[in-house]
């Protein structure tokens, strides 16, 4: 009898269930996952489709209709391609609708009869119509544009036709990338002088204008740097070249070890710390049941992550970043960047350059002659080539700009005499010259040869193709609507007696909307407009209906290539988590910074 | 000398009228305290001096300058005119510090150290220098109300409005509220103030007037008020206060 009820309490021993259904469900939960697996290899082996991460170094074999490279020569560089188009709309996107959000938000909020009906219908449209046939609308609006005709060529300010869109814009030549690096550190400095002089004026309670100061040196540094300064940041290009042919030389082994090793030392760290929140006067060291699972629920996901590294998973990854087959460091987009510095070119003007190119479009300029035979070295100031323009109409006075480019080891140095000339016939040289940084230029419709084709001159003013402008416009557009309604409510929930407050101080509509509304207003407004910037970036897979090479649309055709469904599928998911994930840690760190301090 | 003069002043919301035709006068330096049931139309009076709430008829002259839809003339009243309210409402993003700087830099273009300067002169004043650097919501609400007086005062205004500045304060806090004010009445400053501390009438005010239903029902010297009203609505008021 008693040993009956001993049983019987056993069972219905509250601890005991706890743990057994828990681990129950765990293990219910690793079987699922491991048949899936198992399931996924057995089916793909059937097909005789190994899961394998060969086609990542595999010429596809296909172009893409836009991006850095339209003739990809490796899987990996193909979704490359598609996550910077898929980037390129996100990282524009999101300042474009933030601008735009915010501009619309508090035009709802305007007393203004009219501004404010405006602003509420085209909420309403946009809200109420899908986004997937917003983009489709777009698509369908540049499209009834007239095809480019032969007529066409010529040099515009503003140019719209069924192949997309083109206008005037500051172009980036090769040494951009050192440019931008420039700007950053310069924008750094200004900001440390404008605190070292904000710091000097509280000490000593003299007037010793900050902002004139900081500015001032911005701008003094930044006419240095464009006419030739920011060169010096190409010290950094140096050491970048160490550092990826470092990473380049270590195997993948050292990788998968060492990624394992940090998911082991986070795992040990973030239990230690655990347990020891457990010892302190409070806790008294009681575990409960959950803290247990917390702790073997730790363990269990370190060593799946170590398995996973050992696995072809880990090993593809590894890969990525090895020299092997294949090479992490030139195929990025920061080739100019790094290799770009150690080809004398942008350490010192006059170095040499490479000659390794054909003219291209000199529809007009019928005669050429190369004075620097292609693959020779010429130094800037040299003549490297003779252009004799003649208008092949007949036409007298008409302008005529003559203009080479060459690609070489460093893509599209421009090379230009820069004359426009308005004779029949003369004759030119073309000399090396050194470019800025950025170029403005106006747009160019070319011929491709002497076919029919014609296209937007690259490198010539900014061209949007249909596709890109459809997705860009329409998650812009999409999310700004949505943003709005953040601002407005991010407005709204700052109370009227702040704002009372701040009108009895004397201050101005704009100065209270600045100092007083819009800091308070950014608290509330930060988390949900996370949540928009997620969702534009999320949304830009909407670009494949759109023909829009993004990754999605990238990926889709790699895996109907290659037939290599579940790889794909694992970049995607591991593309947009790693995206997403930095918007919201972007959001979270500024969410923290901004939090009310309260008792 | 009178430093505001309001001529008939009415004002509606939508068919509401919160006030019947306000006239009255204060002089330089006078403190004058407005009592009256709630809804009889003395926080939306001395709202319209500084132009929170726009009257509709009649004439409000603050300072010689009349207030009409004119942004500048609007603009230099403000300046003239500090206020402070039931519900304190300073910056919670700012500290106590920066809430009595922003308006002397920004208003007033006056830079950081001199703002910085009279901040601490104020708080003193109002006998909290030690608070700040702390935010306003790491204060107790007398401390916060004492800082909204600083912050107004920074202006360096000629008028001062009180709405209410003690209906939200528990009673212990009151009292170092009401003294700051006692303080600032006897330095000369011009004074309105709606409140329900007879007790600071009687012994601040140099005049108390009582509002019912938008209108001003009686205007009297605190004696006068208390010991002998005028009108029985006064005496109904005092009976239910007192």
């Amino acid at each position: 009898m008693k040993n009956t009820l001993k049983i019987l309490s056993f069972f219905r021993n509250v601890v005991f269930l706890k743990w057994s259904s828990q681990i129950v469900f765990l293990v219910g939960l690793l079987y699922i996952i491991w048949s899936y697996i198992q399931n996924a290899v057995v089916n793909l082996e059937q097909t005789n489709i190994a899961f394998s991460w060969g086609w990542l170094g595999e010429t596809p074999g296909v172009s893409i209709a836009e991006g850095m490279y339209t003739l990809p020569n490796s899987g990996r560089q193909m979704l490359q391609v598609g996550m910077l188009n898929m980037l390129r709309v996100t990282v524009t996107g999101i300042f474009a609708a933030t601008f735009l959000g915010t501009f619309l938000g508090i035009a709802r909020l305007s007393k203004n009869y009219i501004v404010e009906k405006t602003s509420t219908g085209l909420l309403e449209v946009v809200r109420n119509v899908p986004l997937l046939v917003q983009i489709f609308f777009f698509q369908a609006f540049v499209l009834t544009f007239p095809r480019l005709e032969v007529s066409d060529a010529g040099t515009y300010n503003f140019h719209v036709s069924a192949k997309g869109i083109a206008f005037p814009w500051l172009n980036r030549q090769p040494t951009a990338y050192l440019f931008w690096v420039y700007l950053l550190v310069i924008l750094i400095l200004a900001n440390r002088i404008y605190k070292w002089r904000v710091k000097i004026l509280e000490r000593e309670g003299r007037e010793t204008r900050p902002f004139l100061w900081s500015i001032g040196i911005f701008i003094g540094l930044l006419i240095a740097g464009w006419y030739g300064g920011y060169r010096v940041m190409g010290v950094i290009g140096f050491l970048a070249k160490y550092i990826s042919t470092g990473v380049d030389l270590l195997p993948a082994i050292f990788y998968q070890t060492l990624f394992s090793s940090i998911a082991v030392f986070i795992g040990f760290r973030s239990t230690k710390k655990f347990i020891d929140t457990k010892k302190s006067e409070e806790a008294q060291g009681i575990y409960s049941d959950d803290d247990y699972f917390k702790i073997i629920l730790n363990v269990i996901v370190v060593l799946l992550v170590v398995v996973l590294m050992f696995s072809s998973v880990g090993l593809g990854l590894s890969n990525f970043l090895v020299g092997d087959e294949i090479v992490f460091k030139a195929d990025w987009g920061v080739p100019q960047f790094f290799d770009g510095v150690n080809n004398k070119l942008y350490w010192n003007p006059e170095a040499k350059i490479v000659l390794d190119a054909q003219l291209d479009g000199m529809k007009r300029a019928d005669i050429i002659n190369w004075i620097a035979v292609p693959g020779t070295e010429v130094t800037k100031g040299d003549v490297v080539a003779i252009a004799t323009a003649k208008d092949l109409k007949g036409d007298l006075n008409q302008e005529i700009s003559i203009y080479a480019k060459y690609t070489g080891v460093i893509e599209e140095v421009f090379v230009s005499n820069g004359d426009t000339v308005k004779v029949d016939e003369k004759t030119y040289d073309i000399r090396v010259t050194d470019s800025k940084p950025l170029e403005l230029s106006r747009p160019r419709v070319e011929q491709i040869g002497t076919t029919s084709f014609k296209k937007y001159a690259v490198g010539y003013g900014k061209s949007l193709s249909v596709g890109y402008f459809a997705i860009w416009l329409g998650v812009v557009l999409y999310t700004a609507i949505f943003i709005s309604e953040v601002v407005r409510a991010g407005i709204m929930a700052v109370s009227k007696g702040q704002s009372e407050a701040g009108l009895s101080l004397g201050l101005g509509r704009g100065a209270l909307l600045r100092l007083v509304v819009l800091p308070q207003a950014i608290r509330v407004m930060l988390p949900p407009m996370g949540n928009q910037y997620l969702n534009l970036a999320k949304n830009t897979s909407l670009g494949i209906a759109v023909a829009y090479p993004e990754i999605v649309a990238v990926g889709q055709t790699l895996y109907n290539q290659e037939g290599q469904t579940l790889p794909v599928f694992l970049i995607w998911m591991a593309f947009y988590s790693t995206v997403s994930l930095t918007i919201s840690t972007i959001i979270n760190y500024y969410n923290r910074k901004m939090k009310i301090v309260e008792r | 000398m009178s430093i505001i003069q309001t001529k008939n002043v009415k004002k509606w919301f939508g068919d509401f009228q919160a006030l019947k035709g306000i006239s009255m006068d204060v002089a330089e330096g006078e403190v004058l305290v407005i009592a009256g049931p709630s809804g009889s139309g003395k926080s939306t009076f001395i709202r319209c001096i500084n132009r929170l709430e726009q009257h509709q008829e009649g004439q409000i002259i603050v300072d010689g300058i009349e207030l009409t839809n004119d942004l500048k003339n609007i603009e230099a009243i403000r300046s003239e005119v500090g206020m402070v309210f039931q519900s304190f409402n300073l910056f919670p993003h700012l500290t106590v510090m920066q809430n009595i700087t922003l308006a002397q830099i920004w208003v007033r273009k006056k830079n950081r150290s001199e703002a910085e300067e009279k901040a601490m002169e104020l708080l003193e004043r109002v006998g909290i220098p030690e608070q700040a650097q702390k935010f306003p919501g790491q204060l107790s609400g007398g401390q916060q109300q004492r800082v909204a007086i600083a912050r107004a005062l920074a202006m360096e205004p000629k008028i001062m409005l009180f709405d209410e500045p003690t209906s939200a304060l528990d009673p212990e806090m009151i009292k170092e509220v009401l003294d700051v004010m006692k303080e600032l009445a006897n330095s000369g400053m011009t004074m309105i103030v709606v409140t329900h501390e007879m007790g600071f009438a009687k012994e601040v005010a140099d005049r108390v007037m009582l509002f019912d239903d938008g209108m001003l029902v009686e205007e009297n010297t605190p004696e006068e008020f208390f010991n002998n009203p005028k009108s029985d609505r006064t005496k109904l008021f005092l009976s239910q206060i007192l």
